[in-house]
């Protein structure tokens, strides 16, 4: 209880992908939830053995993309319509053939902003404050940093049996990270 | 061909002498973050930094006395501006392409290049997209383009290549910056980590947006990222297209052709890749990066050129044909003229550089040959201006009413234009060099990783 | 239109408001109409915003020409051609056309000066009547006067008025485009000094030895419209007039004769020689060309008798010429095709320069008054009329530019301009009209009657009283008629009735021909060099040489090949102990060993650039037109001849349809030849739109167009179009809307020339429009292709889209939009002054059209059929130009193109011009080609 307030959680930092991945196997089979990892660059897999589904990223770009081809289609077309119908060059008002390649064109914006922001968005990001980055020993500095963080709000937290586990682990550091 | 360079770079191995981690992303990084500077790289900047000069002087004079200052007339309304811009953007392909496409293919040579490629569509992307403004008769009106509800100008008109082309460039320029900065993330979470200066830290830190690496971001970071790079993709095939249908969609003989689509897309990665090149060769060498920017790298970027330019060969091929198929007489004494008329010189320095490079990137012991290939990469540069200068000029030159025809030659503005703009870009990159990872760290140390993995028993 | 019918009386009203209002806009600072005075009291004709016309005339080489001039709130814009006119029948020529600027040319001198340095009249009158009181000394001995070609009536009279106070002046002509051969031909031939006066309506067989009728003289645009009428083709039966031309250097009549030749013109005696051979059945000793042709055309002279007219060039020979009018006289053209009158110039007679700078030299001149012309410029080379003058202690030179002349004389009056003064002048038929003012003397300029005036002592009277006076034989309302119709209705003066004498004298054609002979020619539109400075002019390009802002020696390939030079080449042609150095130009019609250098070029006048180069200074005496060359030399120099649309081969191209009228009358289809699958006029992607009010359209015959270029000086005074300058028509940016094309068909041997007008064409598919981002050039209801400068950002996509190549692009800052521009007073105001980086073109001459649908709007009619008439359509001396509402089926321009002969250009791309053609049509001679 008293350990929630004090501080974040356990941090333990590896030299090896595969130390990592090992120590999380061994927490998830000891029934740890609230686990986070850290690591210099993705590391296939490991998110699901963390318990992550897939995200709404790819939902997002979609309805971008939609809407960003409607709009400008529609824009388009309500255009030469309504707002200023007027006879170019002998052709039809409505030349949508013409009309898709800016409509095109604004999807993929749409899409590709949504996917930008859209990824942020579910990350939380911004956040230049977070309670890692007080850990001394966390550092995206080099790649051969990769960190496991056990929250202090996990029902088996134990700072005592955890750190005993890392260590089993080979961890090369183990600290406590202040909220 | 995608398959066989993957097993290439497997076999042959695309970071060599196995460095660790941290040695890695030193490496990389001190480029940028470390203090001592070689005096060339001072120099290089100062060269171009002056052309940029020109290039500031050039417009300004332009904006001044008006577009009369250009080599231009009626009949060649269009020159060297326009032929710019599709250069420009062709550079700016081999970057979306290298980034983007590569990495869909899962192409792990890429790695290494594609920051520095991304940096160059950016940069390359801009500055073409300068030129079409430039090129206008008022540009202070170039905002009329806009899809704006003022009421003293009626919509865009949404018939016009050139209206596509206003939303192709503008499109092409965001999703660039958006990949751009998507891939920067982690490598400038490094660079906060990494920074010793306090303004450094709080500089960076801000820019990294708070990244820590977690494995949840990760994922859907990678999501987002190859979504992106699937929509950057068709994007890059349309906004070349898009630019050639500025031709195409014409009635000019010479411009008039179904071809040009593809053959502008192949010509952009020529050209692109022939800008890569000339870019990596003295970038690896300067900075020591050869065991990071492999020979590998570069035969494969041979590779790309060699079969993206014997599709430009088979285009011009195919061009002349057609001209003679159509039985058109106006469409065939176009492109007679185009070799024969007042333009011949220019075309068949064209076409010596053109489908001359071709002859030695056929061998891979050239292919292998870093300054060989840098020097190839250079006539490859100046042969892909010339073609899209024949096509926009030389069509001119010679249409449908006799009375009419006429040439012109490019002025010292002109000039001014095409140089200036080059210093402007290389003065930009010797920045980026300066402030920027250039080559992505993590994904760098990813495939070290993967490699050092595989290679373990 | 409508406003001449009330002109007359208080259009004098008008006058003085505008008098007062300009004089406040402090006009000798050269700002007219800076600030625009309201009007103390609105006279009743002037409604502001509508253009009203007055009738006047304006003199090409001393000849009148009736025109109407376009007013707006006393500003003359635009010159048109007075229908009631004889000499111009409602057309005006690109001379006239250009007019108005020299009116505002800020070149124009603008004050009086005395050595140099600028004096008041009020100066010049006092030491003047001094003058007087030493000339009344001696009746006048010492005082010598030099007039150019005039025929103002007023003048004459002054003149004797002074001969009368002034017994023993001295009177001295000097007329640089003179003929004297003709002079003497008609003389040999006819016992007497005559010039002629043809009958294109009643000639059926024309034959022309360097004659151009078409271009020169002061009835070529009532000729170009009878010799037009005769040839018009309607339907397939129709009768034209056949004309044979031999020309040493290509000709606007040469180039729309049926059949042409190159022949140098020292060699034309012996085609009439050989002509007159076969009329006599005389056997022929030497032809000088195919005799399959000469004997077409003596069989067509035949046959046509009465109804031939053979006109030699009056700067032939005298045998030559003589031959000619022996030739008509035989077969009885004399009187019927071809009439006489009496020499209307005035003094024609008179001492020319070499008998005043001999009298100078005598000392036998101590005043002297040279009225206009330039005489200093337009001297032979062996007559320093300079250094003459500058010897003679009073000299006195009324002109409008501070020329060579001004320099050399004491005295520099700035001449009035036509449109600021009162005079009159006599057609080519000797028609009177009046030249009245529209507007007050901008720099204060003076008529050379105001300067007689001064001479005679009578102060007191101004320009109108004495035309009145001159003209006192008509009553009040027959000079107002006169003014209002623009001619005065005079007893024409009467036709010689000569016997002809020494009928079969034969030509002998110079047997010593020399191996290469120079023809100086007088440009078509400078002439001597008085409208040289006039800018529009100098960029109007030649309508066969192409050239603008410069002149060159023209000589055919061969000749080119034998010396060894090529265009461009600036070559050193010596004449005797004279020689000029001009470029050279490559003409493929011109005759072998013949040069051709145009007169007027080089003259400084003020602040006008000068263009070209002189050659006056090649003659030896004056009015010397084939001068034998002494050497040809390379100078190494390179000076590219400056020309527009210089290419004049079709490339096999279906761009001019011609035929010959009989093959033409078997089946049309003769002219279809290699033309492109045509789309049918109903085969279309997708509906086309309709024009509910008009739909306009124009038809251009090209059968009709003698190239003259009048349409396009026409248009570039209607729609603002500026002047751009030397530079950058080298460069290929030329702003006029509309261009008249050469091309050239037939055989170097046979040439066969072709024009075509080329406006825009307004395309129903417009393919401009289509590719503009901005909406900047769309279409109206009524069916044109409209250009919205102030929407238009300059992409320049259309003109990239259009195969006519019709637009034009400003490039640069050609208008001078600051609120002082001397020319800001010339500017249409019913016409946008376009702006930097917009594009421009035809646009049908809308703003016309706008004036017309209101007034059709006022009357709730609809705009009747010939209402709207478009600048190039009303100028053009020929009607080679029908414009017109094409949903009107009874509408001319409908009937025009329902003709067989009618064709669009470039019809395979399927663009749906507005604007079609009318085929070239030549009616020629089976028997004649080989």
């Amino acid at each position: 209880m008293s350990d929630q307030q004090e501080q974040h959680g356990l941090l333990a930092v590896f030299d090896e992908p595969e130390a990592l991945e090992r120590a999380v196997e061994r927490l998830r089979g000891r029934g740890f939830t609230a686990l986070d990892a850290f690591t210099p660059f993705p590391v296939e897999g490991l998110a699901e053995k963390l318990g992550y589904r897939r995200s709404r990223v790819p939902l997002l770009v979609l309805i971008g993309g939609i809407v960003g081809f409607a709009s400008v289609f529609w824009l388009e077309a309500w255009s030469v319509l309504v707002n200023y119908p007027i006879n170019v060059g002998g052709r039809p008002l409505f030349s949508w053939p013409a009309f898709i390649i800016p409509a095109f064109e604004g999807g993929i914006l749409g899409g590709s902003l949504c996917g930008l922001f859209g990824m942020l968005a579910l990350n939380r990001l911004p956040k230049l404050y977070h309670p890692v980055f007080n850990a001394p020993s966390f550092s995206l500095a080099r790649d051969d940093r990769f960190a496991l963080l056990v929250m202090s709000h996990d029902p088996l937290y134990d700072r005592t049996k955890l750190r005993r586990l890392f260590r089993d682990l080979g961890a090369r550091a183990i600290e406590e990270v202040a909220p | 061909m995608a398959s066989d360079i993957r097993a290439d770079g497997e076999a042959a191995g695309l970071i060599e002498g196995r460095p660790s981690y941290g040695d890695l992303s030193r490496e990389i990084a001190g480029v940028s973050l470390g203090t001592r500077r070689p005096r060339f790289f001072w120099l290089g900047f100062a060269f171009f930094f002056l052309l940029a000069l020109l290039f500031l002087f050039s417009v300004t004079w332009l904006l001044a006395i008006g577009i009369g200052t250009l080599g231009l007339n009626i009949p060649l309304a269009w020159g060297v501006p326009i032929t710019n811009t599709v250069w420009w953007i062709g550079i700016g392909h081999a970057g979306t392409l290298i980034s983007a496409i590569l990495l869909l293919l899962r192409q792990k040579w890429r790695n290494s290049i594609n920051r520095f490629a991304e940096a160059m569509t950016l940069f390359a992307a801009s500055i073409a997209g300068l030129f079409p403004i430039l090129h206008l008769g008022r540009p202070w009106f170039a905002y009329w383009l806009l899809p704006l509800p003022v009421t003293h100008m009626p919509w865009p008109q949404w018939r016009s290549p050139l209206t596509w082309d206003f939303f192709a460039i503008a499109t092409y320029l965001t999703v660039s910056l958006v990949f751009w900065y998507m891939g920067l993330i982690p490598d400038l979470a490094t660079f906060r980590d990494r920074a010793k200066s306090r303004g450094q830290q709080i500089v960076y830190g801000v820019l990294a947006l708070g990244w820590r690496g977690s494995v949840f971001h990760w994922a859907r970071y990678e999501e987002a990222y190859y979504l992106v790079a699937a929509l950057a993709t068709p994007l890059v095939v349309s906004v070349h297209s898009v630019i050639s249908l500025d031709f195409t969609v014409a009635i000019t003989p010479g411009y008039h052709s179904t071809i040009f689509p593809p053959y502008f897309v192949a010509g952009a990665l020529y050209s692109g890749f022939a800008m890569v090149l000339t870019i990596a060769v003295p970038l690896r060498s300067a900075f020591r990066l050869e065991n990071v920017i492999t020979e590998k790298h570069l035969d494969n970027g041979a590779k790309v050129m060699l079969a993206s330019g014997a599709i430009v060969a088979y285009a011009y091929v195919n061009e002349a044909f057609y001209a003679w198929y159509s039985g058109d007489e106006v469409h065939r004494y176009a492109m007679w003229a185009r070799a024969f008329g007042p333009y011949a010189p220019t075309f068949w320095v064209m076409i010596a550089a053109n489908i001359g490079s071709l002859v030695p990137l056929s061998f891979g012991a050239v292919r292998r040959r870093p300054w060989v290939l840098f020097a190839i990469a250079l006539v490859i540069n100046l042969g892909m201006w010339l073609e899209r200068y024949i096509i926009v000029v030389s069509s001119l030159a010679r249409d449908y009413l006799p009375s009419t025809w006429d040439t012109t030659t490019p002025t010292w503005t002109d000039y001014g234009l095409i140089f200036g703009s080059i210093g402007l870009f290389f003065a930009l990159m010797f920045l980026l060099v300066r402030l920027l990872p250039l080559i992505t760290i993590y994904e760098v140390a990813e495939l070290a990783h993967e490699e050092e993995a595989e290679a373990a028993p | 239109m409508s406003a001449t019918d009330d002109a007359g009386p208080n259009r004098r009203d008008v006058l003085k408001l505008m008098g007062a209002s300009l004089a406040l806009a402090g006009l000798t600072a050269c700002h007219p109409a800076r600030q625009i005075v309201p009007y103390v009291r609105q006279p009743e004709d002037v409604i502001p915003g509508r253009k009203s016309y007055y009738a006047t005339t304006l003199a090409i080489d001393g000849f009148g020409f009736g025109v109407l001039a376009e007013s707006h709130e006393g500003r003359p814009t635009k010159i048109e051609g007075n229908p009631h006119h004889p000499a111009s029948l409602g057309a005006a020529d690109a001379i006239l056309q250009a007019s108005v600027l020299g009116l505002y040319d800020p070149n124009r001198a603008q004050t009086p000066t005395r050595d140099g340095v600028p004096a008041g009249y009020d100066a010049f009158l006092a030491e003047v009547a001094t003058l007087r009181g030493s000339l009344a000394k001696d009746w006048g001995r010492s005082l010598a006067v030099l007039i150019g070609p005039e025929t103002s009536p007023t003048l004459a009279s002054q003149l004797a008025a002074l001969r009368a106070q002034f017994p023993e002046m001295q009177l001295y002509r000097h007329a640089p485009l003179a003929t004297p051969e003709a002079d003497a031909a008609s003389q040999a031939v006819f016992g007497r000094a005559s010039s002629p006066l043809y009958h294109f309506d009643r000639a059926k067989v024309i034959l022309s030895l360097d004659g151009d009728f078409l271009g020169e003289g002061g009835g070529k645009l009532a000729y170009a419209r009878q010799f037009a009428d005769a040839r018009r083709v309607t339907g397939t039966s129709s009768s034209m007039s056949r004309l044979y031309a031999f020309a040493s250097t290509p000709t606007l009549t040469s180039a729309k004769a049926d059949h042409s030749r190159r022949l140098r013109a020292s060699a034309m005696g012996t085609v009439l020689t050989a002509i007159a051979d076969r009329l006599d059945g005389r056997p022929t000793n030497s032809d000088p060309m195919e005799s399959k042709l000469l004997d077409a055309i003596a069989i067509d002279l035949r046959q046509a008798g009465p109804n031939a007219l053979v006109i030699a060039g009056s700067r032939l020979d005298t045998a030559t010429q003589a031959a000619a009018h022996r030739l008509n006289a035989r077969l009885g053209a004399v009187g019927h095709t071809i009439d006489l009158l009496p020499p209307l110039g005035i003094a024609s007679d008179a001492p020319d320069l070499h008998a005043l700078a001999d009298a100078i030299g005598a000392g036998k001149v101590d005043a002297l008054l040279i009225l206009g012309h330039d005489p200093v410029f337009t001297a032979p080379g062996d007559v320093d009329l300079a250094a003459a003058v500058k010897r003679v202690g009073f000299s006195a030179y009324w002109g409008p530019y501070a020329d060579g002349t001004a320099n050399a004389c004491r005295w520099h009056i700035p001449a009035a301009h036509a449109l600021e003064g009162w005079s009159d002048a006599l057609g080519f038929d000797g028609t009177p009209s009046i030249v009245q003012p529209l507007i007050e003397p901008l720099h204060g300029g003076r008529t050379m009657h105001d300067v007689l005036v001064a001479f005679l002592g009578e102060l007191d009277k101004n320009g109108r009283d004495l035309v009145r006076a001159r003209w006192s034989t008509l009553d009040d309302q027959s000079w107002a008629q006169a003014l209002k119709s623009g001619v005065i209705d005079a007893p024409k003066p009467t036709f010689l009735m000569p016997s002809v004498t020494a009928t079969n004298a034969t030509p002998t054609s110079p047997s010593s021909a020399p191996s290469l002979e120079l023809n100086l020619v007088p440009d078509l539109y400078f002439r001597d060099g008085a409208f040289a400075p006039n800018t529009w002019l100098a960029e109007l390009p030649r309508p066969l040489s192409r050239m603008v802002w410069g002149n060159a020696v023209e000589m055919s390939p061969a000749t080119a090949k034998r010396l060894m030079v090529d265009t461009g080449d600036v070559v050193e042609i010596t004449i005797g102990s004279r020689s000029i150095e001009l470029p050279v130009a490559i003409e493929p019609n011109q005759a072998d060993d013949t040069l051709t250098v145009p007169l007027g070029y080089g003259r400084l006048a003020g602040g006008a650039p000068v263009v070209g180069t002189s050659a006056y200074g090649l003659r030896k005496q004056n009015a010397a037109w084939q001068l034998p060359v002494t050497g040809v030399r390379k100078t190494g120099a390179r000076q590219k001849p400056i020309t527009i649309h210089g290419n004049f081969d079709t490339e096999g191209r279906d761009i001019i349809r011609t035929a010959a009228l009989a093959d033409f009358a078997k089946d049309p289809a003769v002219l279809a030849r290699n033309k492109q699958p045509e789309p049918a006029p109903d085969d279309r992607l997708f509906p086309a739109w309709d024009n509910p009010e008009e739909a306009w359209g124009m038809v251009i015959d090209t059968g009709s167009c003698i190239g003259c270029m009048a349409c396009v000086s026409a248009c570039q005074a209607e729609n603002n179009s500026p002047v751009v300058g030397p530079e950058q028509v080298a460069l290929g940016r030329e702003m006029h809307w509309l261009r008249v094309d050469r091309y050239e068909t037939g055989d170097a041997d046979a040439p066969q020339t072709h024009f075509q007008p080329v406006p825009c064409m307004q395309c129903e598919n417009a393919p401009c429009e289509e590719v503009c981002p901005v909406n900047a050039t769309v279409h109206t209801h009524d069916g044109l292709n409209a250009q919205v400068y102030n929407r238009c950002v300059g992409t320049r996509y259309c003109s990239q889209n259009c195969p006519y190549k019709v637009r034009r692009f400003n490039w640069l800052q050609y208008q001078d939009f600051s609120e002082d521009s001397p020319l800001s007073a010339l500017m249409n105001p019913n016409v946008t002054v376009r702006e930097r980086g917009v594009m421009e073109k035809c646009t049908y001459c809308v703003q016309r059209i706008s004036a017309a649908r209101i007034d059709a709007q006022d009357g709730n009619r609809p705009i009747r059929d010939g209402e709207v008439v478009t600048a190039c359509q009303q100028t053009c001396p020929t009607h080679a130009i029908t414009f017109g509402n094409l949903n009107d089926p009874r509408s001319a321009v409908r009937r025009a193109k329902a003709e067989p002969h009618n064709y669009v250009l470039l019809a395979e791309l399927n663009t749906r011009p507005r604007t079609s053609y009318l085929a070239d049509i030549r009616n020629s001679n089976g028997d004649a080609d080989g």
